[in-house]
């Protein structure tokens, strides 16, 4: 299953269904929950038509402070609403001392933030009464790290008991960025719990920085990642991300494409012949 | 439990994105926290400029800039919803009287009028019910648009250019509603008598134009009933037209 988030921008043209195809799409619920009139007619219109995802941009799992229940509530109510399959959010922070920021900030790789992240993960599952899986997050600076990125993000999953949505442009990403080894760290995560994958391009701004912009076509290198990274996991829903510089639908179509025979050559073949 | 450190680390580092003041933050990569300033700013600002095109025309690049700086280091942003953010800048421009530093009293007005236009386009769908779009006007109950919001503006910023409305302070009605078939949004500007009988329709859905015309008759001192009834018989048919009235109930 290969699909695409939904944005404003084409989506005429994924229902007209000709020029874009996923298998299904995600919606962000903080851009679509609790909308009427032209866009709620389209929205209704999506679900109908496809297998719906849900991606969380601000439930801010890693804040300091207190889950906003009230809010929690609202993504229940959306997640029952649209029969969303996999709700997934970022291993972040949005909001702190009160406030939203209304950006994915790195939490401190600590071993408190782990317990506490944690729990409220466990928190949001006891809420919602279902499973969700967390994001692996890209991230310009580490902030007071005391642990490694990867065993940050294992310990959380496994003390939450929550799945893990890959993110495999976010792990090129931050390889990239702070010096790693893509692969290396992609064998220290709990792989056994991917139960969700995310594709992207991304904008390299300087010598030593790449910007997780979901902005250009993905990379053949982060195809190369996602290759290699296929064939450690069992099949899950894989996603393509774009935010913008939406003219080429084509082009975008020849991405879900790539995608889709990338994994069908190694989880079609290794899955038929279990 | 976070430890106390661990939480004053991640408030300066979402502080530092809002003010830019760089406060006891370990372990940062060289260069790398002002990208983050950058990009919050980029959507904060972005979100409220783009719901505001009117606002941001009408002000100079200074003024602008002051309020959105002051709204994002002062303003403890609560919604979890992005879009809905800039219905806080509006509040709190409103509740810092910014109108009267920046010597703008239209300002508030103006803002108020460009979010509803977001709000009332983005609404979730009142359930109306049944109803026919055949009908009396004045004797079967009217069924009203409730995809929309009625309010009173003191400048008309919604029928002239902010630079001519200061001279034109006063009451004006307005009813910001979404046409069903399209979603698109309307605004139609009214006298104090029919948003009058638009609210009396809309607190009581049971009950006719009929039941209304003697209360308004008093309240607004027209002695003539019968002209009366003629003038909002022909309000609601026109209105049934424009979509603000969606039908009749039976």
């Amino acid at each position: 299953m290969i699909g695409l988030g939904f944005r404003r921008d084409f989506s005429e043209e994924l229902l007209a269904g000709d020029k874009l195809q996923p298998d299904f799409i995600e919606f962000a619920p903080e851009n679509w929950m609790e909308v009427g009139g032209y866009w709620g007619r389209i929205v209704k219109e999506a679900i109908e038509r496809f297998p719906v995802h849900a991606h969380g941009l601000s439930l801010s799992v890693g804040s300091p402070e207190e889950l906003d229940y009230d809010f929690l509530g609202r993504i229940k109510m959306f997640l029952d609403e649209f029969a969303v399959q996999v709700y997934s959010e970022h291993l972040s922070f949005a909001k702190a001392a009160n406030a939203h920021v209304y950006d994915l900030l790195p939490i401190p790789f600590r071993e408190d933030a782990v317990k506490h992240v944690a729990k409220r993960i466990r928190q949001v599952q006891d809420f919602l009464e279902r499973r969700i899986a967390i994001e692996n997050v890209s991230y310009y600076t580490p902030v007071a790290a005391e642990m490694d990125e990867a065993t940050f993000i294992r310990s959380i999953v496994e003390e939450a008991d929550c799945d893990l949505l890959l993110d495999v442009n976010n792990v090129y990403v931050n390889a990239f960025n702070h010096e790693y080894d893509a692969k290396d760290f992609i064998t220290k995560l709990p792989l056994e719990r991917v139960v969700y994958m995310h594709m992207a391009g991304h904008e390299q701004v300087a010598d030593d920085l790449i910007i997780d912009t979901h902005g250009q076509p993905i990379i053949d290198p982060v195809y190369d990642l996602f290759d290699w990274t296929v064939q450690r996991i069992k099949p899950v829903p894989v996603l393509l991300e774009r935010d913008f510089n939406y003219d080429d639908l084509d082009q975008m179509q020849e991405e879900l494409g790539k995608l889709r025979s990338i994994t069908k050559k190694h989880w079609e073949v290794a899955y038929a012949e279990a | 439990m976070l430890r106390p450190e661990t939480i004053m680390i991640q408030e300066n580092l979402a502080g530092y994105c809002r003010t830019g003041k760089e406060d006891d933050i370990p372990g940062l990569t060289p260069g790398r926290l002002p990208h983050y300033k950058r990009l919050v700013n980029n959507v904060v600002f972005g979100t409220i400029g783009q719901a505001f095109p009117i606002a941001r025309k009408v002000l100079n690049d200074n003024e602008w800039t002051y309020l959105l700086h002051n709204f994002f280091v002062e303003h403890d942003a609560q919604t979890p919803i992005l879009w809905k953010l800039p219905y806080e800048f509006f509040r709190y421009v409103e509740d810092q009287d910014y109108a009267s530093e920046l010597k703008k009293p239209w300002l508030n007005d103006l803002l108020w009028f460009e979010w509803l236009e977001i709000e009332v386009y983005m609404m979730p769908d009142h359930v109306h019910g049944k109803y026919s779009e055949k009908g009396d006007p004045i004797t079967d109950p009217v069924v009203v648009n409730m995809d929309s919001k009625l309010i009173r503006l003191q400048y008309p910023v919604h029928l002239y250019p902010v630079k001519e409305v200061e001279s034109k302070a006063g009451d004006y009605y307005l009813f910001v509603y979404r046409e069903m078939e399209s979603g698109t949004v309307r605004f139609l500007n009214l006298s104090p008598l029919y948003v009058r009988l638009l609210d009396l329709l809309m607190q009581d859905e049971s009950k006719a134009a009929s039941t209304h015309i003697p209360r308004l008759s008093s309240e607004y001192k027209l002695a003539d009933e019968e002209a009366l009834e003629r003038q909002i018989n022909n309000f609601i048919k026109q209105m049934l037209k424009s979509g603000l009235v969606l039908g009749f109930r039976k």
